[in-house]
C-alpha cells in the first residue's frame, strides 16, 4: 500500500490548485446533503459573493446533490453492493465564477437517456431553455425517483452555462457520471 | 374552520393558515426530502377550505367581496417542489371558480436582486393563468 501521508499531500496540493473550496467523499444521504448546504452557503457569505450569484450557486448545488443521492440510493436498493457506491462533490472558484462538479456510478441502460435530456438542454439557448422548463413543469408527474428531468434544466438555467459531462466506463453494468457546471456571475437576463 | 401550521424545518417551509383572520402565508425554503409527503397535507387542507369560503360568502350581497391574500414567500425551492408549489396555485384556482364572491390574491414576495424568483412567480402566473402580485422584500 502506498504512504497514506504522501497521497494526502498530494490530494492536498492538487486540489488547493485546482481552487477548490470543498470536497466531499463519501455516503450520501440527506443529512450529508443538509451539512454540505450549510457549508456552502457559509463559504459563499465569506467570499462577499454577489446575493444573485451566491442563491444561484446554491440552487445548483442542491439540483446536483440530490442528483448524486436520487442516483446512490437507487443502486444501493438495486443490490449493487459490489460495487462503491459512494458520490463526490467539489465547490470551486476560477477567478470570479464558482463552479460545482459531481461525480457519481449510474446504472449503464441509464447513460442513454441522461444523454439525450443533457444534449437537448446544450443545444437550448436561455429562452428556449425557460420554455423548455415551463414545458416540463407543466406536464411534469413527478416519477418516484422524484423530479423528471427538471433538475438538469434548472442547473443550466442558473448556471447559464452548458452541461460538461462525461461518462466512464467502470465494470458491465456501472458507468461513472462527471458533470461539472460553471455558474456564470454575468447571465444574460 | 381550524387553521393548518406547520413549522419550519431546515428543508421544508413554514406554513400558517389561519382562516379567521383571513391570514395565509407560506415562507422559507422547501426542498423535503420527501415532497409529496409534505404538500398532500397542504392541499387537502384547502380542499376543505374552498367548501369554507363557499359558505362564508354564499350570502353576500352582489358586488361584496371578500379579499383573500396568500402570501409566498420562499427563499429557494428546488425543483421537485416546484410541481407541487403550481399545485397549490392551481387549487387556489379552484378555490376562486368555486367562490365568486371572493377575491383571491396570489403575493408573491422575492428579494430585489433575486430575479430567478421573480421569473418562477411568472412562470407559475402563465401557467395557472392566475393573476400574481410582485412584492419585494424589505431588505
Amino acid at each position: 500500500m502506498e504512504k497514506q501521508s504522501a497521497i494526502v499531500f498530494d490530494l492536498y496540493e492538487k486540489m488547493s490548485a485546482q481552487k477548490i473550496i470543498s470536497a466531499y467523499h463519501g455516503e450520501f444521504t440527506q443529512q450529508v446533503i443538509n451539512m454540505l448546504l450549510k457549508q456552502a452557503k457559509w463559504d459563499l457569505l465569506q467570499r462577499n459573493t454577489e446575493k444573485i450569484t451566491t442563491k444561484r450557486t446554491y440552487g445548483v448545488m442542491v439540483e446536483c446533490l440530490e442528483n448524486i443521492l436520487k442516483h446512490t440510493t437507487l443502486l444501493r436498493h438495486s443490490g449493487q453492493i459490489e460495487a462503491n457506491i459512494d458520490g463526490l462533490v467539489i465547490l470551486g472558484n476560477q477567478s470570479k465564477d464558482y463552479y460545482i462538479t459531481i461525480g457519481n456510478l449510474i446504472k449503464k441502460e441509464e447513460v442513454g437517456i441522461l444523454t439525450e435530456r443533457m444534449e437537448k438542454i446544450n443545444k437550448l439557448d436561455r429562452d428556449e431553455l425557460r420554455k423548455h422548463h415551463t414545458e416540463v413543469l407543466k406536464k411534469s408527474e413527478i416519477s418516484a425517483k422524484g423530479g423528471a428531468g427538471l433538475g438538469l434544466i434548472e442547473i443550466a438555467l442558473k448556471s447559464g452555462s452548458k452541461l460538461n459531462y462525461e461518462f466512464n466506463n467502470y465494470n458491465d453494468t456501472l458507468s461513472f457520471f462527471a458533470m461539472q457546471v460553471i455558474i456564470s456571475t454575468n447571465i444574460q437576463a | 374552520m381550524e387553521g393548518l401550521y406547520i413549522e419550519p424545518t431546515e428543508t421544508s417551509p413554514k406554513v400558517h393558515f389561519d382562516p379567521e383572520a383571513f391570514s395565509f402565508e407560506i415562507s422559507g425554503e422547501s426542498r423535503p426530502e420527501d415532497v409529496r409527503k409534505f404538500y398532500k397535507p397542504v392541499l387537502d387542507w384547502f380542499e376543505q377550505y374552498s367548501n369554507y369560503l363557499y359558505w362564508l360568502t354564499e350570502k353576500y350581497a352582489e358586488g361584496e367581496k371578500k379579499l383573500v391574500q396568500f402570501h409566498f414567500v420562499f427563499e429557494y425551492f428546488n425543483s421537485s417542489s416546484a410541481k407541487y408549489i403550481m399545485d397549490v396555485i392551481a387549487k387556489l384556482g379552484d378555490i376562486q371558480k368555486a367562490s365568486p364572491n371572493a377575491k383571491i390574491q396570489i403575493l408573491w414576495h422575492y428579494d430585489e436582486p433575486d430575479e430567478d424568483m421573480k421569473e418562477a412567480g411568472e412562470e407559475f402566473e402563465t401557467i395557472t393563468n392566475i393573476p400574481f402580485k410582485y412584492i419585494i422584500n424589505p431588505d
